[in-house]
């Protein structure tokens, strides 16, 4: 980038590259020369460990060459598209263009036209239809990609679940292959690939019933990749360390990929099962390395749920013990409100005057057991009680509102929880000093979740509930904050969506939204005019689908089966908890003979 | 013990804000492993101070810096310091016996070299007040005069090199001076912006303890 851009725009550490850990190669000496895109802010992207990871691998590679690339924030936007700049790459400024392959994560839908607009900042057609031979490949991976479908019609190929091996194994063929239609001929019989342009959505009386494959080597369903062991992904040995102040500004190290605890909201927990641990020397050896080769103050043990690794006691005293004279901070994200071991919180929370974040997701008992969150409430107040008498005063809290079966006393016993943990407070240290912030959002109804058929509640019968807890919670030692129901309804209908909905999106971005999931930025309006315009019924994709209906994102086969989700949705309606499955497997389907039973050892009883 | 250390940050290092800058020294500082030494209380950080920060976009060849090591360090390693990044650079070090002052209270005024078209800054010549409108941080604008602030000035053919005040009681930033000099408020973005020097109120360089 020019000096003299950079001299004008807010915030220019985010485009100078050049951070420890970066990569830089010759573009010209590299059989594949790519660039990993995060379609939000640097500071967002940079936080984002699948980034750092696939970085890492790829360039490990001394053939292949991984550069990275955010989007603009709006002041360096407007400089592009007066032509002073050109929409370039981190490490080398190559315009995106000139790029043999632009990956796309998609973490999040409401970043969806970020993509668009990225694309077209780089003189990109946007739509794979339009793009000639020269133009990059363009392609996504990321949990979004589970429900590609909304996304297809941009992408030349998506790469569903774990993107590490075959990421590599698409680059190589990319190498090898003459031109486009080969290469996507070939990469669609590598597992975890989906090639949109293959299959074809069919309709009847505008009723999405299914796909067609159009090329008759093309897998359906679609597995997803799957990494049977994590034992040889030492990846990220290195992370790249930013100069500015990231969202998590932090080492991070992955100790787990998975999750048993089956919180049936989860969408993460169903699309990366099983879980695959590190080993507590894997971990202690990626984190040390980290923390040695970046020189951070912090390093964060990372997974969907860290508490539960077989060894995260014993990981957690070693890595104390081995960094403590470095003054190094440890953390753990997603703890949760039971059964909490002080001795692992004293360990990674830093400060006691800092603020302990949980999410009991919902307020009775009845509810939780409904969502399957498999908490009791005098495990909250007793783990809260040792918290409090060990010093800290400040608690952050998150529920979901819209949940299935929900009635009013679910979202009175949310303000129950925060009452009585103000009295136990008192009770417990004297004071009435307790900071407690609660927060709220909307269930959204993923796909692969057992309430994937649900209909988004509507919003109105939120904010009636929001409109309870704010005056319930008006108090100084509550703040209570919730999630916008227009924003959540479009994540929703992003999420489910079939193809038909990729024409709202691109209208949408033409009539200008961009950064979808800022406040500031997020224009409901332009929305509801681009699915008007593109004759989308937004309350029928709201709406319930039935249990037998084909939905868009059948085309992909995440290990789950759907009969299990059923199941799971069943029980949710009789208000009965599956347990943890790592005593008891349920046969959720991962581990069918086609993954070879890798769960703990436990056969499927199915 | 204290060391001072004097460093260039040039390259896209100056594209760094003040505080980016101090992560960058701390994780530098760290990945070298340097002994540092640490506050006590809650969170503890490396004890590291900093004179004035240089603004963004401008080169420096003033940076100063004291930081606390364990006693028994030797300050030459600082220039042996191979996890910098690029752009950084320690070019002198020192074991400091007594820091009297803290390097920031002690700026007073700084040297700057201003590359580019100094024939626009010509104005400098003549005896004419240089007014530039200040906005103060309630939104109270004051207009000042840049003349005020300017100690010295040298010409050469393409550089033009000024000593303006710096310390915390009166001081011009270089955009402000620049935009006095030639109407302009995005004129400093087309010149080439270095400090110098920074010097106490005796006219001694902050290398001095
Ligand atoms: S197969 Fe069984 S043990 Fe494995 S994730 Fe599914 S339910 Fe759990």
């Amino acid at each position: 980038m020019k000096e003299s851009t950079l001299k004008r725009v807010r915030k220019p550490a985010r485009y100078i590259g050049g951070e420890v850990g970066s990569v830089v190669k010759d573009p010209e000496k590299v059989d594949v020369h790519m660039a990993f895109a995060f379609p939000d802010l640097y500071e967002v992207g940079m936080s984002h460990l699948g980034l750092h990871l696939l970085y890492s691998l790829i360039n490990s590679h001394e053939a292949f060459f991984c550069e990275r690339v955010f989007a603009p924030d709006r002041d360096l936007e407007e400089i592009i598209r007066r032509g002073e700049e050109a929409f370039s790459t981190l490490e080398t400024s190559t315009p995106l263009r000139d790029l043999d392959i632009l990956g796309f994560t998609l973490q999040y839908e409401l970043s969806y036209t970020n993509i668009l607009n990225m694309l077209s900042l780089a003189g990109i057609p946007l739509r794979s239809s339009d793009r000639a031979e020269d133009m990059p490949l363009i392609i996504a991976g990321g949990p979004c990609a589970f429900n590609p479908e909304p996304m297809a019609p941009f992408f030349d190929l998506f790469v569903i679940g774990d993107g590490e091996e075959v990421t590599v194994e698409l680059m190589k063929l990319y190498a090898a292959s003459e031109d486009k239609e080969s290469f996507l001929k070939k990469a669609c019989q590598l597992r975890g690939v989906y090639v949109p342009a293959f299959y074809e959505e069919t309709y009847e009386d505008g009723h999405f019933v299914g796909h067609r494959v159009l090329y008759e080597q093309a897998p359906y369903p679609v597995q997803k990749a799957l990494i049977t062991s994590l034992a040889g992904q030492d990846h990220p040995v290195r992370h790249i360390v930013p100069f500015m102040d990231t969202v998590h500004d932090r080492a991070f190290t992955e100790i787990f990929r998975g999750c048993t605890q089956g919180c049936r909201f989860c969408q993460a927990g169903m699309i990366y099962r099983p879980v695959r641990e590190r080993s507590k020397e894997q971990v202690l050896r990626n984190a040390l390395r980290l923390l040695d080769e970046g020189g951070y103050e912090e390093v964060a043990l990372t997974s969907l749920s860290s508490l539960d690794h077989s060894e995260i006691r014993e990981i957690v005293e070693e890595l104390h013990e081995r960094t403590k004279h470095r003054n190094i901070r440890l953390s753990l994200p997603s703890l949760r409100l039971d059964s909490i071991s002080l001795d692992v919180l004293r360990r990674v929370s830093g400060p006691r005057r800092s603020s302990l974040t949980f999410a009991p997701e919902a307020g009775t008992q009845r509810m939780r057991d409904v969502i399957n969150k498999n908490v009791e409430e005098e495990d909250i107040f007793s783990s809260a009680k040792a918290l409090f008498e060990e010093g800290w005063s400040k608690l952050k809290l998150y529920f979901m509102l819209g949940l299935p079966t929900e009635t009013f006393e679910d979202v009175k016993g949310i303000a129950h929880i925060a009452r009585e943990l103000r009295a136990l407070y008192k009770e417990t240290t004297g004071s009435d000093r307790l900071k407690l912030s609660i927060s709220t959002s909307y269930l959204i109804p993923k796909p692969f979740t057992p309430f994937q058929w649900l209909a988004m509640t509507p919003k109105d019968v939120v904010e009636e509930r929001q409109q309870y807890l704010s005056k319930a919670l008006r108090s100084r030692q509550y703040s209570y904050s919730y999630h916008e129901g227009a924003s959540s309804n479009l994540e929703a209908v992003l999420a489910r969506g079939s193809r038909k909905i990729a024409d709202a999106i691109e209208r949408a971005f033409e009539h200008g939204a961009v950064f979808d999931g800022w406040n500031d930025y997020f224009r409901w309006d332009l929305w509801l005019q681009a699915f008007e315009e593109c004759g989308i019924d937004i309350e029928k994709e709201l709406g319930e689908r039935g249990l037998d209906d084909p939905l868009p994102w059948d085309i992909i086969d995440p290990g789950v089966t759907k009969s299990y989700l059923k199941k799971e949705w069943a029980k949710a309606l009789e208000e009965e908890t599956t347990a943890d499955c790592r005593g008891l497997c349920h046969g959720c389907g991962i581990n069918s003979p086609r993954t070879g039973g890798i769960c703990f050892g436990v056969p499927n009883p199915l | 013990m204290v060391c001072r250390i004097r460093f260039r940050k040039d390259g896209r290092m100056k594209f760094l804000s003040h505080l980016e800058l101090l992560k960058a020294w701390d994780r530098a500082m760290r990945r070298e492993g340097i002994p540092l030494v640490f506050s006590t209380g809650y969170s503890p950080r490396p004890l590291m101070t900093f004179a004035l920060p240089s603004a963004v976009g401008v080169r420096d060849m003033a940076g100063y810096m004291d930081v606390h090591v364990e006693d028994g360090f030797d300050p030459s390693r600082f220039y042996y310091l191979t996890k910098l990044p690029e752009g950084l650079e320690v070019l002198e070090a020192k074991e400091v016996e007594e820091v009297r002052a803290s390097l920031m209270s002690r700026v007073h005024s700084a040297d700057y070299a201003i590359e580019g078209d100094i024939e626009a800054l010509k104005r400098l010549k003549s005896t004419d007040p240089l007014p530039f409108v200040r906005i103060t941080k309630r939104g109270r604008r004051h207009e000042r005069d840049a003349r005020d602030y300017l100690l010295d000035a040298e010409w050469t053919e393409r550089v033009l090199r000024v000593r303006l005040l710096a310390g915390s009681e009166q001081s011009i930033r270089l955009n402000e001076f620049i935009e006095a000099l030639t109407g302009d408020p995005e004129a400093h973005f087309t010149y080439q912006l270095t400090r110098l020097e920074i010097y106490d109120k005796e006219g001694r360089s902050l290398w001095e303890p």
